[in-house]
Formats: C-alpha cells, sequence, structure tokens
C-alpha cells in the first residue's frame, strides 16, 4: 500500500485518499461502503495511513537487509 | 468475556464521539452531532473534489468547500438524521446555525495536519502526504512528467 499515484493534487487532511480507501477496503475484506459505516474518518485520515506507512518502511529495511545479506553470501562464494 | 452480537453491532450506539449544539436552529432547540464515519471521506473524495484541466494540459483538483460542508451535515448529524438533499437546504437557509453545527462536528472529528503530525509521532518518522498516507500528493502523472 502507499504506492505512487497517476494523479497530483493534495487533499484536505479531513478527507481520506479514495485509493488508500479502496486499498484499505481490500486489505479488510470489506467494501468500501461497509469500510465508511464501520471506520471514522480520524482512523482512516490519520492512523491506518500511518501504520501503513510504517509498515511499508519496515518491509523496505527487511528486504534491503536481505539483498545485503544475499549479496555478502555471494561474495564469499 | 464474552463474544459480541451481530445485534450489539448493528443496533449499538457506535464508539464516534458525540455532542448536542444547543439553540439552533433557533433558541431552545438542539441537535446530536457525532465524529464523522468513514462514509463521508467516500463521498467527500467522489462529489466534492472537481478535476479542471488548466490551459498547459494539466490536471489540478480543487475542492467544492460548500459542498464539503453539506457532506458534513448529512453524515454528522444524528438527531434528527438529515440526508444530502435535506442539508443543502438548510445550508441555503442557515448561516451562523449551520457554521455552528459545522463547527462542533469539525470538533468531534478532529482531523486537521497537527493530528496528523502527532499520530504519525507514534510511529518513527517519514515522508508523509497532507492526508496522511505515504505519496498521496505531489506524485508523477503517469504521463512521466518528471
Amino acid at each position: 500500500m502507499g504506492r505512487q499515484r497517476p494523479w497530483r493534487f493534495q487533499l484536505p487532511p479531513e478527507i481520506a485518499d479514495p485509493y488508500f480507501m479502496c486499498e484499505l477496503a481490500l486489505e479488510m475484506g470489506m467494501s468500501l461502503s461497509d469500510l465508511g459505516r464501520r471506520e471514522s474518518n480520524w482512523n482512516v485520515c490519520v492512523t491506518w495511513p500511518a501504520f501503513f506507512h510504517e509498515r511499508n518502511r519496515l518491509a523496505e529495511i527487511e528486504a534491503a537487509r536481505q539483498q545485503r545479506a544475499a549479496k555478502e553470501q555471494r561474495s564469499r562464494i | 468475556m464474552g463474544r459480541s452480537t451481530k445485534e450489539s453491532w448493528l443496533t449499538g450506539p457506535g464508539d464516534l464521539d458525540e455532542a448536542d449544539v444547543q439553540d439552533v436552529p433557533v433558541k431552545g432547540e438542539s441537535v446530536r452531532v457525532r465524529g464523522l464515519p468513514a462514509a463521508y471521506s467516500n463521498q467527500a473524495g467522489s462529489e466534492a473534489l472537481e478535476l479542471k484541466t488548466s490551459a498547459n494540459g494539466e490536471q489540478h483538483a480543487t475542492i467544492n468547500t460548500a459542498r464539503l460542508e453539506v457532506l458534513q451535515f448529512a453524515h454528522g448529524v444524528v438527531d434528527p438524521v438529515f440526508s444530502v438533499g435535506e442539508a443543502e437546504a438548510i445550508a441555503q437557509k442557515y448561516g451562523p446555525a449551520f457554521k455552528k453545527v459545522i463547527a462542533e462536528i469539525d470538533r468531534l472529528s478532529g482531523v486537521d495536519k497537527d493530528a496528523i503530525e502527532r499520530a504519525s509521532a507514534t510511529f518513527p518518522a517519514g515522508e508523509r502526504g497532507a492526508n496522511g498516507t505515504p505519496a498521496a500528493v505531489e506524485v508523477p502523472t503517469a504521463a512521466g512528467d518528471s
């Protein structure tokens, strides 16, 4: 989640990115209307984006670590 | 601790903050409002964002703030309940009373740049868009103009 999107505009802070809403609905296995009913606007604008951003960041760090380890292993062979 | 029932989810009061706004639309009357549900973002994203193409062909989005307030009213006022059409009529008929209700919904919803920064501080720092989503703003278009 959180890939670059093919548009450029600034959303007001109280409107969640529509692309992110779709990604979140997919991840949670629910429809957009269910998501709209069950989540607060605060969560979709603040909490979930912060969480996914951090999860992506940690995944990137882990991928880079594994890449470095693989490279080191190859160089030892 | 018991398992919750479907009934308690569907008919329960919900967990969005609520408050009464007194003396609207006239003295002695009130409405019950709540923090906005995510459904507001769904509808605002599709109805209040207007894409415009400039002379050089670039697309820019503008926000129809009047429409945003109508949607805020429709999603935020819970007692009595108003449809979007009714909220539209109210916005045209009332000024200060309408703004007073919107201000309270804003207060309960509490999403602003400060709130996003505070929430982000919960996690380690990183690049984030104004609405908190990574890379949601100022990204290259598919045409590859960066």
